[in-house]
């Protein structure tokens, strides 16, 4: 009997997929594929994405302070959007007990294509503190404040070549919490990224023989608590749908405004 | 007053000892081809009606019976009826075995799911026990044999994912579920490549899984426990099947050894010919299986069993992006590097003796040793640069898992039938584990958390029967060796028999679970291990069930049932892993405490009319969990919630020759998590001062969506050959039968199944799922 209405069966339900799909938004889900069900309504906030490193050093006079800011995008929208910020202005202060002492403003104006800033005017030195003051219109100020870390230190004597190992200990300092170290070996780059240790100095070891090499270079880069707790976020993997809170050590917005130290010395 | 209390006691026992002077007749029923002890038949007393079912061990006892002669009726669904008369004079008996010949009718091609409400064992008051055979699943489409596949088309039992073999019960967490394999605890009992289970369903005898409301005797868990039987080995002859395909090869053989042992010797190995010849991947599995039993005399039993496999992968996606780039003529993906390097093993030895001490008194003794390593990496870099003044994207991720368990046990446990009323059944089991973790995140290391508890168990329970009602309180209780004192599990199971076939079952219990897992989920693309994490200086999981039930068995060969549950888990832990390094450096850190409940109701049908068998289920049901760090401590749906789940699975015998079989699940879409902010994180080279970016979607709102609804409807049919090159290689292999076997799956593959939203579309998220267009595979079986 099914086997006798069997094609009428199957008619049946291609034309009730078919007059499902007519309407434009069914079509459309149709063909992408149904769209999620909200449970608890969206909840976008807007908001300004900063990107800062405040850092002491220059490279061929130019300074390798960075300040780039975009903003934050819904996820699924029906307008066209962009995280390009058309329209803001920052002000980097320098306060010493609270006081501020040094300031230094710059904006931004579309179409200059300058997005990335790279103040100048300015010298930091360990210790200093600084704050940053970021405006657009329609958006939240962001704030957000940083203090930059002590120069790193080798402790004394504890650097060995030996056993195809280079092996030294960063001397214990508070004021950094993660430490990149790049050992560079003749045309190589060697790379360590460590967490300062919970108590005294923090031992470093790369599996790297340095007898066949003559120019070598050791490079420690420590970094402030904000840009540690940014470098080391945790949840970068692709998946999708998964609860990720945003990536942000500011206030009244995202991203993350640090400071780091260095340390530069051949080997 | 204790005292008196105890010579009441031993007066009492005496008094129904003696009462008339009873007897008790016992032994066990084993198949007469294979000596391979059958689960649940039933034993009939023709003249004094009573009744009894051999347990999973295959034994019966029959009490409470007087001097004379008696004819014992033995009756098992697939196997001829058989009558035996007893005499009894002055003393009890214990019977040799009572062997049971198969019913040429019905054979092993039986499709029917098992219909006996009362057929098996302490089944009897069990209320969330299902019951599944190695028959079952191979009528199961796209279950393709797998015990891991299969059981998703139970009633309360879901898919974590769709590549993840683990499975949530009722609302639990996946971690709550206790793997047995003839009693020994398996970590992790599954295969990479193919998310199968690590037991080949040629081995396997029978398979119970309590979804909830499981008596005293097992614990450390909070959802369900999934016994698996193996078989003994064919005391007649040479047995065995071989399974050769595309991917995987079976061979199992079993066979007399002497004159009262029996063994069984099983393997696979899994090659994967189209992704290595695709991807170039060089992933492999094996698993292997030795049983030894000895039927030392007509009261001891001895079983040896070893077993060992061990999973290999290495995936690179090099060879398929330089497809992708060659096919579409762009460069994306030349510099992206994915790959996914793994490794895992488990090794099990176990011997146990079954003794009858005597007629009323049965004892197993058990010792084993489980061990389990795991490696799991996985890394992704991708840079991709459209022009040479725009931003540079890169996203740079990895992540290493990887865990060592060790457990060594020694346990007994002793069945002892003290009157027609009651049944003890009392045990303890001593486990001493060593656990290992290391996980490193994005090159930062969380270091080794190495600890090695112990824990002590030990459980009494009292099965009393008063006419229509049957009761079984029982009380577990056990010591952990990092809190050093005793935790008491309460449990009582009822069931009573009311008006009109129907039967009213119950239960109510305790659970706590000492040995918790990470859940890693959001870090890896699916989830496939548990990686054991044993609690030291936090309390025990702890649960409390209440579940109540309704059946009436419909005809003679169907049952129709519905229950209804509530789970109050006033403490669970979740792994904060979104804590970085600097807020929580080492595991225990980022543990948090929280709350939980589920509650649904279940309906099933199962059983058999004329040619058609299986079953159809219905689920309702909600649960939610509730930790401070996320949404402020709100309540929100459990990652594996389902409010609707409708599965059905069924067989229609067309003629002895072929089977056709279905699948269908309907089910409601799992929450997620989805992305309401696209937000770019930043990648830093501090020696060049370089920035690059990739836009991620964040989200504060745990499971703020759920996906659309799923249907899987799968086609599958069996066939006999008997003509044919197929018929013509059985015959020169010297093999008995051989089968084709084909499936169709996804059939509704119109209706495309999500399993992710990419939120990357603009003005709409963009589903992905897997299956996007319908499947057929086909294979081979021969049996000799």
């Amino acid at each position: 009997m099914i086997r006798k209405h069997l094609h009428q069966i199957i008619l049946s339900l291609s034309l009730l997929l078919l007059v499902n799909g007519c309407s434009k938004e069914n079509l459309t889900d149709l063909v992408i594929g149904a769209q999620p069900i909200f449970i608890n309504g969206h909840q976008f906030v807007a908001g300004l994405n900063l990107f800062g490193v405040i850092r002491p050093d220059s490279v061929n006079g130019k300074s390798m302070n960075v300040i780039y800011v975009e903003k934050v995008i819904r996820a699924v929208s029906r307008t066209e959007d962009s995280t390009t910020v058309s329209d803001f202005n920052a002000t980097i202060y320098k306060t010493i007990d609270n006081r501020m002492v040094d300031s230094l403003c710059f904006t931004y104006k579309y179409p200059d294509t300058t997005f990335t800033h790279q103040p100048t005017d300015f010298k930091p030195l360990p210790g200093n503190h600084f704050q940053i003051v970021c405006k657009s219109p329609g958006l939240p100020t962001l704030t957000a404040e940083t203090v930059i870390p002590n120069q790193p230190a080798i402790v004394n004597n504890s650097i060995s070549t030996a056993n195809h190992k280079v092996q030294f200990s960063i001397l214990e300092d508070s004021t950094a919490f993660l430490y990149d170290v790049y050992l560079f070996v003749g045309t190589n780059q060697h790379y360590q990224r460590m967490l300062r240790a919970d108590s005294g100095n923090t031992p470093i070891e790369f599996d790297v023989d340095l007898s066949d090499t003559t120019v070598n270079k050791l490079v420690i880069y420590a970094y402030d608590k904000n840009l540690s707790e940014y470098l080391t976020a945790p949840n970068l993997f692709i998946k999708p749908n998964t609860y990720r809170p945003p990536f942000s050590t500011v206030q009244n917005g995202y991203g993350c405004f640090g400071s780091l130290n260095l340390l530069s010395k051949k080997l | 007053m204790r005292k008196l209390a105890v010579i009441s006691f031993v007066l009492i026992l005496f008094a129904s000892l003696a009462s008339g002077q009873s007897y008790t007749v016992s032994g066990y029923v084993t198949d007469k081809a294979t000596r391979e002890t059958l689960i649940g038949v039933a034993i009939v007393i023709k003249e004094t009606r009573q009744v009894v079912v051999t347990d999973n061990n295959g034994f019966f006892s029959l009490l409470n019976l007087k001097n004379g002669d008696y004819t014992f009726l033995f009756t098992y669904l697939g196997y001829e009826k058989l009558e035996r008369k007893v005499h009894i004079k002055d003393k009890s008996v214990i019977l040799p075995e009572t062997q049971l010949g198969l019913n040429i009718i019905t054979l092993h091609d039986i499709t029917v799911v098992g219909t006996h409400s009362d057929a098996i064992g302490d089944r009897e008051v069990e209320t969330s026990q299902l019951q599944m055979t190695p028959n079952n699943i191979k009528n199961i489409p796209s279950a393709h044999g797998d015990i891991f596949k299969a059981i998703k088309f139970l009633p309360g039992v879901e898919a974590t994912d769709p590549f993840s073999p683990l499975y949530s019960v009722r609302g639990g967490d996946p971690s709550g579920n206790l793997v047995l394999l003839d009693g020994v605890t398996v970590y992790n009992p599954y295969h990479f490549a193919t998310a199968d289970g690590l037991f080949n369903t040629q081995t396997v005898k029978d398979i119970d899984l309590f979804v909830g409301g499981f008596g005293a005797e097992y614990g450390g868990r909070n959802s369900s426990i999934l016994y698996i039987t193996t078989k003994d080995g064919n005391m007649d002859k040479l047995h065995g099947e071989i399974e050769p395909t595309t991917t995987h090869t079976k061979v199992f053989l079993e066979f007399p050894v002497g004159k009262n042992g029996s063994m069984m010797v099983a393997g696979r190995y899994f090659y994967d010919l189209p992704m290595r010849f695709a991807l170039g991947s060089k992933s492999f599995f094996y698993d292997a299986n030795i049983s030894y039993t000895n039927r030392l005399n007509a009261k001891n039993r001895l079983t040896i069993k070893l077993f060992d496999s061990q999973d290999k992968s290495n995936i690179n996606l090099d060879r398929y992006l330089s497809y992708i780039d060659k096919a579409f003529d762009t460069d994306i993906y030349k510099d992206m590097y994915m790959s996914s390097i793994n490794s895992w093993s488990n090794r099990i030895a176990t011997a146990y003796l079954k003794t009858i001490i005597s007629p009323n008194i049965y004892l197993k003794t058990q010792v084993y040793g489980s061990f389990h390593a795991a490696n799991i990496n996985s890394g992704m870099d991708f840079r991709y640069k459209p022009d040479s003044t725009g931003t540079t994207y890169q996203i740079t991720n990895n992540s290493r898992f990887a865990s060592k368990i060790n457990d060594v046990c020694a346990k007994s446990a002793i069945t002892i039938k003290i009157d027609t009323i009651n049944t003890f059944h009392l045990g303890a089991e001593f486990n001493k584990y060593y656990f290992s973790n290391e996980t490193e995140i994005q090159h930062i290391s969380n270091g080794v958390s190495i600890r090695q508890p112990n824990l002590f168990s030990c459980f009494a329970e009292d099965k009393m029967r008063f006419g229509k009602l049957i009761v079984r309180p029982g009380l577990r209780a056990s010591r952990y060796s990092y809190f050093n004192k005793w935790e008491y599990e309460p449990r009582l199971n009822l069931s009573f028999d009311l008006p009109s076939n129907f039967k009213l079952k119950a239960a109510l219990g305790i659970y706590y679970q000492y040995i918790i897992s990470m859940n890693t989920q959001e870090y890896e693309i699916s989830q496939f291990l548990d990686y054991y994490y044993p609690l030291k200086n936090n309390a025990p999981t702890k649960s409390i069930q209440y579940i109540a039930g309704i059946e009436k068995p419909i005809g003679t060969h169907s049952i129709l049932s519905a229950n209804a549950y509530f789970i109050d888990m006033p403490l669970t832990y979740m792994f904060n892993l979104n804590l970085d390094q600097l807020q929580a450096s080492s595991f225990s850190d980022k543990l948090e405490k929280g709350n939980g409940k589920s509650y649904g109701i279940e309906i099933l049908w199962k059983g058999q009319y004329k040619k058609l068998s299986g079953w159809m289920s219905y689920g309702l049901s909600r649960t939610t969990r509730s930790y401070p760090f996320i949404k402020q401590g709100k309540s929100f749906l459990f990652d594996y919630d389902r409010t609707h789940s409708f599965k059905t699975v069924l067989s229609y015998k067309m003629t002895d020759d072929i089977t056709y079989n279905t699948s269908l699940v309907a089910q409601s879409g799992l929450p997620k998590t989805l992305e309401t902010t696209m937000q770019s994180y930043y990648y830093y080279d501090p020696v060049s001062g370089a920035l690059s970016s990739y836009p991620f979607g964040i989200e504060n709102n745990k499971n703020n969506a759920r996906l659309p609804m799923s249907i899987d409807l799968d086609f599958g049919v069996v066939k006999r050959i008997r003509s044919g090159f197929g018929a013509d290689l059985a015959e020169f292999l010297k093999a008995d039968k051989s089968y084709l076997t084909a499936t169709i799956g996804n059939i509704l593959f119109v209706h495309r199944n999500v399993s992710w939203y990419f939120p990357y579309g603009g003005k709409k998220y963009i589903p992905v799922g897997f299956n996007y267009l319908p499947t057929v595979t086909v294979g081979y079986v021969i049996k000799f």
